[in-house]
């Protein structure tokens, strides 16, 4: 059990709950012990594939994800400027975490208009490979598992840095 | 200083209210209770953040200009459109329309402001004259500037077929919408939407096109009132026979209405004297033996007309009128061959359109537009793909098709994968 001080609540975008949810993965989200995901209104909305739809439904009925409701008057300032330049589902990731001090979830680390925004706020980060590497750390994946996961992503053109999860645990 | 939830709440009203909507119809649109409306309004209650984007598209505002230290919703041209014409703003259909148009107009000067389009663009001419104090003056004012306007373009006497891409050059938004069958058109103005014209797409071709010239006419006149809508019954209008009278001039010169009708050997036989000097003291005289038949126009020749200008069968007829080519008379009998004209525009049509094709690439020349400026916005690393994604697919553009678009620009090394990111 994970030192509840110690728990970092993450805001995830839409690229990495579509990875997870295209290798049936998403109970993973409720497995990494020192994160707790959310999921923002505009980024559910942005999951438009049926199948995808049900899956992350599911992990929201099971609790492995939280419904994120925008409602703070800072918030939703930060986000009216945002969308001028970001997706719906990436401004509300990025209002959350400057005013709570969130980390984001996202794969599109290298969109240069979102990286430079992270980089500006000095906000954190976690991507899908990120995620899986945590759960092998903690015993919640075996490496070969992650190995097929990366392998069944990279052939919907989602590419890794490295060969094998072996050379990083 | 941030505003705080009852300020949000009370500026949300406003905006409401300038757009006549009624709490029932916000809390139908948000899919929430009419008291969750009035709760927040209020202040007890915030709106979130899906409510929010939902209310600015379908209202027309900006999402940020509701944050902002001083509010002033009355600087927005559809506040002043829906304020000057009550009577747009309660028929939601047309309203939802205009607040749609507008936000994609916004959307398109912020991208032209990332991508420094904006730069050295230079607006249309705008004519300072006088409010016509009648219908006299008004068509006299708009006969004019249709003339000083085809001469500052270069356009000769010729067809205008290409109208909506020479206002478009000139930095107008122009857009083409389905919109109810007594509007033609409407002009819409402010610093956020730029200059911008939208034609109902339900009318013809040729009536499309003489909306176009119409709403132009506002532009170059009107644009102090930040929005006007053409309706049918607001014909008497100074501004609207002014706007019907330039349309009119401009798409059809008189000089190349003659030269026209000379073509097709239809000319008045003048003159039928000419003197030359030959500095002998004396002139030569030439004469020509005068015409004893009458001009003769038939339906076929204003057929021909009206389609070698790209406008209406009755739009011909009245100008040949109002050039006196034709009398009252003839006006109205040629009017009652309007099926006959009908039926010969559709051979010319079928056989020989120069118009069709541009009309269809037209519809969708504005998203074409917004399209490229996105692309280009994303290539300079201004607007995140996610948004690129966002207005592409606004244009009816799918993730495929974006994604081979994407292919061509090279904003990252596709060589490299992802990395592996954990928070410290």
């Amino acid at each position: 059990m994970a030192d509840q001080s110690n728990v970092l609540d993450v805001c995830t975008d839409t690229c990495v709950l579509i990875n997870l949810a295209h290798v049936s993965r998403l109970d993973l989200l409720g497995q990494v012990e020192d994160l707790v995901f959310h999921a923002p209104q505009e980024v559910l909305e942005e999951v438009s594939e049926p199948v995808q739809m049900r899956k992350v439904e599911q992990a929201i009925e099971s609790g492995v994800l939280h419904r994120l409701r925008i409602v703070a008057v800072e918030e939703l300032e930060s986000m009216a400027e945002y969308v001028e330049q970001f997706g719906k589902g990436e401004s509300a990731c990025l209002a959350v975490a400057i005013h709570r001090r969130w980390v984001v979830a996202t794969d599109e680390t290298k969109d240069r208009r979102l990286s430079r925004e992270i980089a500006s706020k000095a906000i954190k980060l976690i991507n899908t490979p990120g995620i899986l590497l945590k759960a092998i750390r903690q015993g919640r994946l075996s490496v070969q598992a992650a190995d097929l996961i990366k392998a069944e992503l990279e052939v919907n053109r989602f590419k890794m840095s490295f060969g094998s999860f072996q050379e990083l645990v | 200083m941030p505003i705080d939830l009852k300020e949000l709440g009370s500026r949300l009203r406003r905006i409401r209210e300038s757009r006549s909507y009624t709490q029932e119809e916000i809390a139908e649109l948000l899919g929430i209770p009419r008291s969750s409306v009035v709760q927040i309004e209020s202040g007890n209650r915030s709106v979130d953040s899906l409510e929010l984007m939902k209310l600015s598209q379908e209202l027309g505002f900006e999402p940020k200009d509701l944050f902002a230290e001083e509010f002033a919703e009355q600087k927005d041209s559809v506040t002043a459109l829906f304020r000057a014409e009550p009577k747009v703003a309660t028929d939601k259909k047309l309203s939802q329309a205009i607040a749609r148009w507008s936000s994609l107009c916004r959307q398109f000067t912020h991208l032209e402001k990332l991508v420094g389009a904006d730069r050295g663009l230079v607006p249309p001419v705008r004519y300072d004259l006088p409010q016509p104090r009648n219908k006299w003056e008004a068509i006299h004012q708009g006969t004019a500037v249709a003339d000083q306007e085809r001469n500052r373009l270069k356009l000769g006497t010729g067809p205008v077929p290409e109208l909506p891409e020479i206002v478009e050059s000139q930095g107008v938004r122009v857009g083409l919408l389905p919109l109810e069958d007594s509007i033609s058109g409407l002009f819409l103005t402010d610093e956020n939407i730029g200059l911008t014209i939208l034609v109902n797409s339900r009318h013809s071709e040729q009536r499309q096109l003489f909306s176009y010239a119409h709403e132009y006419c506002h532009l170059l006149f009107d644009r102090q009132k930040k929005g006007i809508v053409s309706r049918l019954e607001n014909r008497e209008d100074q501004t609207e026979v002014r706007a019907n009278s330039f349309a009119a001039a401009f798409l059809m010169p008189e000089s190349g209405v003659r030269e026209f009708l000379s073509g097709v050997g239809k000319s008045q036989d003048v003159p039928t004297l000419q003197e030359v000097y030959d500095e002998e003291g004396d002139a030569v005289r030439a004469q020509r033996r005068g015409s004893s038949q009458p001009l003769g126009l038939q339906f076929y020749d204003i057929a021909h007309l009206a389609f070698y200008f790209g406008v209406s069968y009755e739009a011909a007829l009245w100008r040949l009128k109002s050039f006196q080519i034709i009398s009252e008379e003839e006006r109205e009998s040629l009017a009652q061959k309007q099926t006959a004209a009908g039926a010969f525009r559709k051979v010319l049509g079928d056989r020989f359109s120069r118009h069709r094709d541009r009309f269809s690439k037209h519809e969708s020349t504005f998203q074409h537009k917004l399209l490229s400026m996105a692309l280009e916005a994303f290539r300079l690393g201004e607007i995140s793909k996610a948004k690129l994604k966002e207005i592409a697919s606004g244009a009816d553009v799918s993730n495929g098709e974006l994604n081979a678009l994407l292919g061509g620009i090279e904003v990252e090394s596709p060589s490299v994968g992802e990395e592996v990111r954990i928070p410290n």
